[in-house]
């Protein structure tokens, strides 16, 4: 019988915890969220999907990618929003970006990937917690545990891989990659509009940018904008 | 040059039309003369010597008369100038007849407009006349409000049907920029759209021209006709905009005028002049139309067919095969049309899948639009088929479903299963049947999932959840707290058990050894074993009570309390150490009890038991 409670009680925990991070993820709030509206930006990955439709339609093929990309941080499994993003690349003449890792491991947002973790962690908390108190059956418990450490093993593996993707950015305009962080500094290489570039670091009004083919160089802070941006300005 | 300089010439530019307007002359014309109920005609009226405000719209009972243009030509042969302004009306029939447009108002010859109703009642073709407007188009949406820029160069407007949408729903939209004639110097790129929960397709590179005259202005406006599609619900607005350049006085005007004269003064002014004397600068700016408000819903769940691929709009449905008769073996097609008005991007069908006696392959979709921006038009769905079985086939029902934002339901057609005869396959086997679907006269130009024709998939009509900000919540530090906090809970949860358990077994050894040193059930047995001359049960009792109240009093356990421990703590000539060898003789050697003095050796024991005791 007591075995019985402890089993519903975990149920509970963790049907609760996932319903709580649905309604926090949900964010009716940002139902509303217009930029003409002036109210505050949200986001969805299939908004941000048509918004890039868009922009790809109007010629527009660097804020198009821009959508793309922030759509498929939203859902890494989408298969419109990796088609779209591959034929503006295409259209654009860029090299195409490899999302082999992605398109066959990465199921879950990030968002989800950490609700998953948090349920992990509770499993793991709770089952811990039944082993020290010497309840039955140990091997179910173990088991349980077993797999809530997987699951947070996975959203921190997904979040070590989600942490490179933060400082990547999208030439808006065709930009000048410079040797110096200054004006009229000697130009390097050019960038085409679109391309998906890392930041390294920053000095003033420049960044310091490397291409897929590993070349670095400083921009213009104007010419790019980072994918991921916690304030998102989606116009950048 | 001079002000004084620039004073002589337009004295002779006056001098000049005033002589013109000594020798006005109107004319008028109508074309086509002839049109049907819901068109359009044009009506010209032009005036030498004159200017605009002599030019006035006819009167007419049953047409309408709108001013689209105006236009002023200025001629000088000779010396002698002569300015021709013409003002263009859009006639609008709100009847069928033949209507007589008179000219003496204006000094011109009356001209016959003959308006057919719909069946072409006035015997002439009711099919729509090279020349008419497309007011049809135009008159089913509303002009938005035409907000001129502050210097009064240019405007932006959008011409909507409607501002309650569903997410999903594309409308038809125009933009029109009106630029100042003169005053607008170029325009720089095309009208961008403000706000991210709208979709436009994309502009025509050559827009269409219109004049327009506005407060008396004339404007040359540029129309980009287009689909507008919101992408999430709430109440939104929406603006355009549009860079520019105009061209800006760059020197003040004077308050009283130049020459104190209105006209002198007016004509000084007008931006084209002054551009010519050079007396202008060009800068450019951006112009923006006033907003549109929208209130967007999302699309209903109740009743969403299962077969709903996001389609919003008002379509019809049929289908057909390519042969009635064919033999097992040979390819036919089956063809699916969907028809009307909506976001044909997200009509899309699975077609025939697993049918039995038939192989199927896949669907291909063709789209055929109706109007420049593909909201009218059909698209179609073929589907390559084999019969595998002889004789009388059925291909089922076809399915497709939308949702009609008219009547604000969801609606599911199916179309009537279609019947082919299929022969016995011929015995050397056709080369037809031997061909792959594709090779049998198939055209395959787009894919069934392709949105349209740029090749993009298709927009998502479900807007899914949205969330505040792209940064994970990993990286998010109010959300990093919460799992800190929870496994910090867990851990404490841990040590608080593994605590509890520790003080659970320190109690329990301290009770042990608490009623491993109680005496009194001991010295009960020694009393009852006196009493019934138990010698071997009274000194193991009598032991067992000594061992204890020592051990408590050493600190140490009871069996390590013995003879030689006895004598060397409490000296060899202790009674403890007889009391204990006595026990070890009763036990093994079976004293008599006559012999032994109960008494002296109870006493023995309290006293040890007592001299543990408080004072």
């Amino acid at each position: 019988m007591k075995q019985t409670n402890w089993t519903i009680c975990l149920g509970c925990l963790i049907l609760g915890l996932s319903l709580v991070g649905e309604v926090c993820q949900a964010d009716p709030s940002a139902q509303q969220t217009a930029r003409g509206s002036g109210s505050a930006a949200s986001y969805s990955a299939a908004a941000l999907y048509n918004l890039g439709n868009a922009y790809a339609r109007q010629g527009l093929p660097a804020l198009a990618v821009l959508n793309y990309e922030r759509a498929r941080l939203l859902a890494p499994s989408d298969p419109d929003i990796r088609a779209n993003l591959r034929h503006e690349r295409e259209a654009a003449s860029l090299p195409a970006v490899s999302t082999g890792f992605e398109e066959h491991f990465r199921v879950l947002s990030p968002n989800a990937a950490y609700w998953l973790g948090l349920t992990g962690l509770v499993i793991t908390g709770v089952c811990g917690l039944l082993l020290a108190l010497k309840k039955s059956p140990r091997v179910a418990w173990g088991a349980l545990g077993g797999a809530g450490l997987l699951m947070m093993a996975f959203t921190v593996s997904d979040a070590a891989a989600t942490a490179g993707f933060m400082r990547e950015a999208v030439v808006l305009q065709s930009a000048s990659a410079s040797a110096s962080p200054i004006l009229n500094a000697e130009t390097i290489f050019t960038l085409p509009p679109a391309t998906l570039v890392h930041v390294e670091d920053e000095h003033g009004n420049f960044v310091l940018i490397r291409d897929r083919q590993g070349d670095v160089g400083w921009v213009p802070r104007h010419q790019i904008t980072t994918v991921m941006t916690a304030e998102g300005n989606l116009h950048a | 040059m001079t002000h004084s300089t620039c004073a002589v010439a337009l004295v002779a530019c006056m001098t000049s039309a005033a002589i013109g307007n000594a020798q006005a002359a109107v004319t008028q014309n109508i074309e086509p003369a002839t049109i049907g109920l819901g068109e359009a005609a044009r009506l010209t009226i032009a005036a030498s010597g004159s200017d605009a405000s002599s030019i006035t719209p006819p009167m007419v009972a049953g047409l309408e008369f709108v001013a689209v243009a105006q236009s002023q030509r200025i001629e000088s042969i000779n010396g002698t100038t002569r300015s021709t302004t013409s003002i263009t009306y859009q006639v609008n029939p709100q009847r069928a007849g033949v209507f007589t447009i008179p000219g003496d108002a204006v000094g011109a010859s009356p001209l016959v407009l003959t308006v057919n109703n719909a069946n072409g009642s006035a015997g002439a073709p009711s099919t729509p006349a090279a020349g008419v407007l497309p007011n049809a188009t135009l008159s089913t949406q509303s002009g938005g409000p035409t907000q001129v820029a502050a210097n009064g160069s240019a405007f932006v407007r959008l011409r909507l049907s409607k501002h309650d949408l569903y997410v999903g729903e594309t409308i038809p939209v125009d933009i029109q920029v009106g630029t100042r004639d003169g005053m607008v110097a170029s325009l720089n790129g095309q009208p961008t759209l403000n706000g991210d929960a709208f979709t436009l397709d994309r502009l025509a590179d050559k827009p269409q021209r219109t004049a327009e005259v506005i407060d008396g202005n004339r404007f040359t406006v540029f129309t980009w006709h287009s689909a507008l599609a919101a992408v999430k619900p709430g109440h939104l607005s929406l603006t355009m905009e549009t860079p520019l350049t105009v061209r800006i006085r760059s020197a003040a005007r004077p308050d009283r005028g130049l020459f104190g004269d209105q006209d002198f003064d007016d004509l000084f002014n007008d931006p084209a002049v002054q551009s010519l004397f050079g007396a202008s600068t060009e800068k450019e700016v951006t112009v923006a139309s006033s907003p549109a408000s929208f209130t967007v819903q999302a699309l209903p769940t109740e009743g969403r067919p299962a077969t709903f691929s996001g389609a919003v709009g008002n379509f019809t449905l049929s289908s057909g095969v390519s042969e009635d008769t064919v033999a097992v073996g040979d390819p036919l097609t089956v063809h699916l049309h969907v028809a009307g008005s909506g976001n044909f991007d997200r009509v899309s069908s699975p077609m025939l899948h697993d049918v039995e006696h038939w192989k199927t392959y896949a669907p291909t979709a063709t789209f055929k639009a109706n109007d420049p921006i593909g909201y009218r038009g059909e698209k179609t769905f073929d589907q390559p088929v084999i019969a595998t079985q002889s004789g009388a086939q059925t291909l089922p029902a076809l399915a497709f479903s939308w949702f009609d934002p008219t009547t604000r339901h969801y609606v599911e057609a199916h179309t009537s299963p279609l019947r082919v005869a299929v022969a016995p396959a011929n015995a050397s086997g056709s080369s037809a049947a031997r061909a792959s679907p594709s090779q049998a006269g198939q055209p395959r130009v787009v894919a069934v999932d392709s949105g349209d024709n740029t090749g993009l998939k298709p927009d998502h009509v479900a807007t899914g959840l949205t969330v505040s900000s792209l940064l994970p919540h990993y990286f998010d530090v109010p959300y990093v707290v919460a799992p800190s906090v929870l496994a910090l809970a867990f851990l404490s949860a841990g040590f608080w058990v593994r605590r509890r358990e520790r003080l659970a077994d320190g109690l329990g050894a301290a009770r042990e050894r608490e009623a491993a040193l109680r005496t009194e059930p001991l010295l009960t047995e020694m009393d009852q074993a006196a009493a019934g001359g138990n010698a071997v049960l009274f000194f193991t009792s009598a032991r067992q009570a000594v061992q204890r109240v020592l051990a408590r009093r050493w600190q140490v356990p009871p069996a390590n309390v013995t003879i030689d421990q006895a004598k060397k703590r409490l000296g060899p000539q202790t009674d403890v150490a007889e009391l204990f060898e006595l026990a070890d003789e009763a036990t093994y050697a079976k004293l008599k009890p006559s012999a032994i003095d109960f008494k002296r050796w109870k006493r023995v024991v309290l006293q040890q038991i007592n001299s543990e005791m408080p004072s």
